[in-house]
């Protein structure tokens, strides 16, 4: 049973972690807290849903599809629906991601009816066995796709000129500007790139994971939970907390209910928002 | 004689409030240019103007002869306009070497590299040995130095220094100062606002004295060091804040 | 009579607003005399929406606290009931007044330890949602409120006593209308009459001028949390009532919780009416889109995408809310002599709800 919650919770931790990057980026970069970021994954969930993907090629192509349309999306809302929040006080921009969210959890209610449907699992192979534990082909792959492209993300932000862009615009946004960084382009590309992740991430969950639109809120509130445990100092941190969050839940599910579980976890987040607040410090606009 | 960067009629706010009420400014190439005035007087309100930071608005801002009145701070700093900002604004999380390596990258592939690292090392000896270490642990005058050379990385055509030496131990101005004057010998246009008027004058060319956001005075910097009442009003202003900060 | 001496002396848009508050008010009473029967629930549905925005925006509002845990105020509400009377014979009302001083209860420590803490106005959000959250995965695992298929109401008292009518849903109508003028009677004196209550607008515009002013930020803020969760609760109890059936899905999911928040900025959180315009106006929207027949199970959907879409709108257009859009409007259509500026405070013209 211990190789059951390890083996599931760190498959499962390995996708949040990756949800959570999308949120950390977005957060850390831009100082947006974004609570429609859950409904990103959604996009790709019901994206492939949508197109039904027969093969592991056009499954490919499907997930690379949403993936830019999800970065699309995200690129217009932040041009027009968040952008002129930046450098303004006050809830507009907490109020609009919600609102975001909400009107896009009740499209996919009306667009898709009928809960909790899967597409066909597109991978050569049903399950495969590890240490002991059967585990699903969907799960395996996604789990290994969000691995890799999280040690991608990460060569990007700390190896390119790219991401010491964006690091330079979270560090001091001031000082971006000395540097000659049009930071206005940095914000919208960092959040169109914090949406393709986040939808990348719902086309490797859909193969495994029944869809339903209430999913969208849940994942908003898990990946928050991510980004402050994992703290804005590293990549890492979030990675690290997308797997204790990954194995906390297997842990509990194995032995209380789904809905205690989250409530305990829940529950455990409020106490970390207590004790460590500074963890998602909301700088202050520089300029005006 | 050519003209680096010549702005007149500028006016900048911050907020609702005039800050910088039509002012004129030249700086002739290959110059060091003063701006002295006391502590509010404007200063740095203007150069964030000037970079297009704060709402402004101009009758003419020419660097090198071309119109640049509308641009966006990033596309002055392209220009060739580079402000060494007085809050230094460094990437704290990164080393001084990625601090200058993001600058020289920025810099643009066309433009010459007349300040390459090896260069800048040259000039901050001290920043050589720091290389490695995060600019957040740094001293103030290490800081300073590091904003600088940030600056220089950025391959400017000119050169703005926004109280380089502010809050520094005296021995450490020295320091800034000379290697600012040896900077000033490769020829870059540098606009250097300072608290320390003898030492800016010596090595500036020409001198503006801002008060309240307008210039009220405008000389040669042998003709500023003489005249008595522009200083002694410059100096009433600044004893009293100095007074009042100790 | 005081007010024809009021009006007097007051701007135009003082008089219209007055005379739109009375006719509504004429409106609200004899409107289920007038229409359908089957629309006095929907009148019913309305005022449960004001009242859940409006006592949101007690705390929201007045204090700008963007509290997601009001939702959990409003099952503790239902639940309460569902428990106390339908389980165990308690007397509804004093089941209700169990339900408001628990849910106070949580209001208060909520606040108090956020602010204990020094949280922000986003981590408030995510905390409250998290409890939020966490309440209603408690209620739906837990025997006590019936796990994921709720509670029942078998009871088979009828009267005020009892809170419940069967064939008649007039006297809960009425019920609710008046629960919520009193509220709103007593939020306007609290505001207006009170030291308490006139500190708020203050902590919500500057908590650090509140505090160097001499007031008590924190026990403040915490005592309107408190308030305002309190009467959050009743509408719960009174939904309770109506339906007869209480689940974590019906009356504890977060999105009843940000649908209080969304509906009280878009009728305009810095005013009183505002909230209520909003919580009427979407029950119309909801009633509206059934007559064009849309399916039952879209209507719901499709009000909540509007919803957000209007309030998306309004922050966008960098505008209040309906209530301030349309006071500013009727200040350009009907200037008055002396320029009256309006101070950041509460407008204390209220608009009482009318047609569904």
């Amino acid at each position: 049973m211990l190789m059951q919650i390890l083996v599931t919770g760190l498959l499962q931790g390995v996708i949040y972690a990756l949800i959570g990057l999308g949120l950390f980026l977005v957060f850390n970069v831009m100082r947006v807290v974004n609570f429609a970021h859950g409904y990103f994954v959604l996009i790709g969930m019901y994206g492939l849903l949508w197109i039904a993907p027969t093969s592991l090629p056009s499954y490919l192509v499907a997930a690379m599809g949403v993936a830019l349309f999800a970065a699309t999306f995200g690129y217009v809302i932040e041009r027009w629906l968040l952008e002129f929040t930046l450098h303004k006080p006050g809830h507009a921009q907490l109020v609009i991601t919600i609102s975001l969210g909400i009107a896009m959890q009740y499209f996919f209610q009306i667009k898709f009816p009928e809960p909790y449907q899967t597409i066909a699992n597109p991978w050569p192979f049903s399950s495969v066995e590890i240490l002991g534990v059967s585990v699903n082909s969907g799960r395996l792959m996604a789990a290994v796709i969000s691995l890799a492209l999280t040690v991608l993300i990460s060569w990007v932000v700390y190896r390119t000129s790219l991401g010491q862009n964006l690091r330079a615009c979270s560090q001091s946004l001031p000082g971006a500007v000395h540097v000659g960084i049009n930071f206005p382009r940095v914000y919208r590309g960092t959040f169109a790139f914090g949406a393709a992740i986040a939808a990348i991430a719902g086309a490797l969950l859909i193969p495994f994971q029944p869809v339903s639109p209430h999913f969208g809120l849940d994942l908003t509130i898990k990946a928050f939970i991510i980004v402050v445990i994992g703290g804005v100092a590293s990549i890492w941190g979030t990675v690290l907390a997308g797997l204790i969050l990954g194995l906390a839940e297997a842990a509990g599910s194995t032995f209380v209910s789904g809905s205690l579980t989250s409530s305990v976890i829940y529950l455990l987040f409020l106490l970390v928002i207590l004790v460590r607040p500074q963890g998602l410090i909301v700088r202050k606009a520089d300029f005006a | 004689m050519d003209t680096a960067l010549s702005v007149q009629g500028l006016r900048v706010w911050r907020g609702r409030s005039e800050i910088v009420r039509s002012v004129d400014l030249t700086i002739p190439s290959g110059q060091v240019v003063a701006l002295l005035g006391a502590n509010g007087a404007g200063k740095t309100t203007l150069i964030e103007g000037m970079l297009g930071l704060l709402p402004m608005k101009a009758d003419k801002l020419d660097l090198f002869g071309q119109d640049v009145r509308g641009s966006q701070p990033w596309e002055m700093v392209r220009n060739g306009l580079v402000v060494v900002p007085q809050d230094r604004y460094l990437f704290t999380d990164m080393s001084v070497q990625e601090n200058l390596e993001l600058a020289s990258k920025r810099s643009g592939r066309s433009q010459e590299q007349v300040f390459e690292l090896d260069a800048l090392y040259d000039l901050f000896p001290r920043l050589a040995e720091r290389k490695g270490q995060f600019a957040g642990t740094l001293s103030g005058g290490e800081r300073s130095m590091l904003a600088i050379a940030r600056g220089l990385a950025l391959q400017p055509k000119v050169l703005v220094l926004d109280e380089p030496s502010l809050g520094l131990a005296p021995i450490v101005v020295d320091l800034i100062m000379s290697t600012i004057e040896r900077i000033a010998h490769s020829g870059l246009p540098i606009l250097l606002v300072e608290q320390n008027v003898h030492q800016t004058l010596a090595m500036a060319s020409w001198g503006y004295v801002i008060e309240s956001g307008a210039v009220t005075a405008s000389d040669s910097s042998e003709a500023l060091l003489r005249s008595d009442a522009i200083l002694s009003g410059y100096f009433a202003v600044d004893v009293e804040s100095v007074e009042g900060g100790s | 009579m005081t007010t024809l001496k009021a009006l007097r002396n007051t701007t135009p848009r003082q008089t219209i607003n007055t005379l739109i508050v009375v006719a509504s008010m004429i409106g609200a009473i004899v409107f289920p005399w007038v229409v359908d029967p089957a629309l006095v629930g929907v009148g019913f549905i309305a005022l449960i929406y004001a009242m859940r925005n409006f006592t949101w925006n007690i705390a929201g509002g007045l204090v700008g606290l963007l509290s997601l845990a009001h939702v959990a105020g409003f099952g503790i509400g239902a639940f309460t009931v569902a428990i106390l009377t339908w389980g165990h014979g308690v007397n509804v009302w004093l089941a209700i007044l169990v339900g408001m001083l628990l849910s106070g209860l949580v209001g208060i420590v909520v606040s108090s330890i956020m602010s204990r803490f020094g949280v922000n106005a986003f981590f408030f959000a995510l905390g409250t949602a998290a409890l939020s959250l966490a309440v209603s995965g408690i209620a739906a695992s837990w025997s006590l409120t019936g796990e994921v298929d709720g509670l029942q109401n078998h009871t088979s008292g009828e009267g005020l006593l009892h809170l419940q009518w069967f064939l008649d849903p007039k006297p809960l109508y009425y019920v609710a209308l008046i629960l919520l003028v009193v509220i709103v009677c007593f939020t306007m004196w609290l505001t207006s009459r009170t030291r308490f209550g006139r500190s708020l607008p203050f902590i919500r515009e500057d908590p650090d001028m509140a505090a160097s002013m001499g007031i008590d930020v924190v026990r403040n803020q915490a005592l309107t949390m408190g308030l305002s969760m309190a009467l959050t609760a009743i509408p719960g109890s009174l939904i309770a009532q109506y339906t007869s059936f209480v689940s974590y899905e019906s009356v504890l999911t977060l999105e009843i919780g940000i649908l209080m928040m969304v509906g009280a900025i878009i009728g305009g959180s810095s005013t009183l009416a505002g909230p209520i315009v909003a919580g009427i106006g979407i029950a119309a929207l909801e009633e509206g889109l059934r007559a064009f027949d849309v399916t039952s199970s879209s209507v719901s959907s499709i009000t909540q995408i509007i919803y957000a879409a209007i309030v998306i709108l309004i922050l966008r257009l960098g505008a209040d809310g309906i209530v301030p859009m349309w006071n500013a409007l009727l200040d350009r259509l009907f200037p008055s002599r002396e320029h009256h500026e309006v101070e950041p405070e509460l407008e204390s013209n209220d608009k009482e709800p009318a047609h569904a």
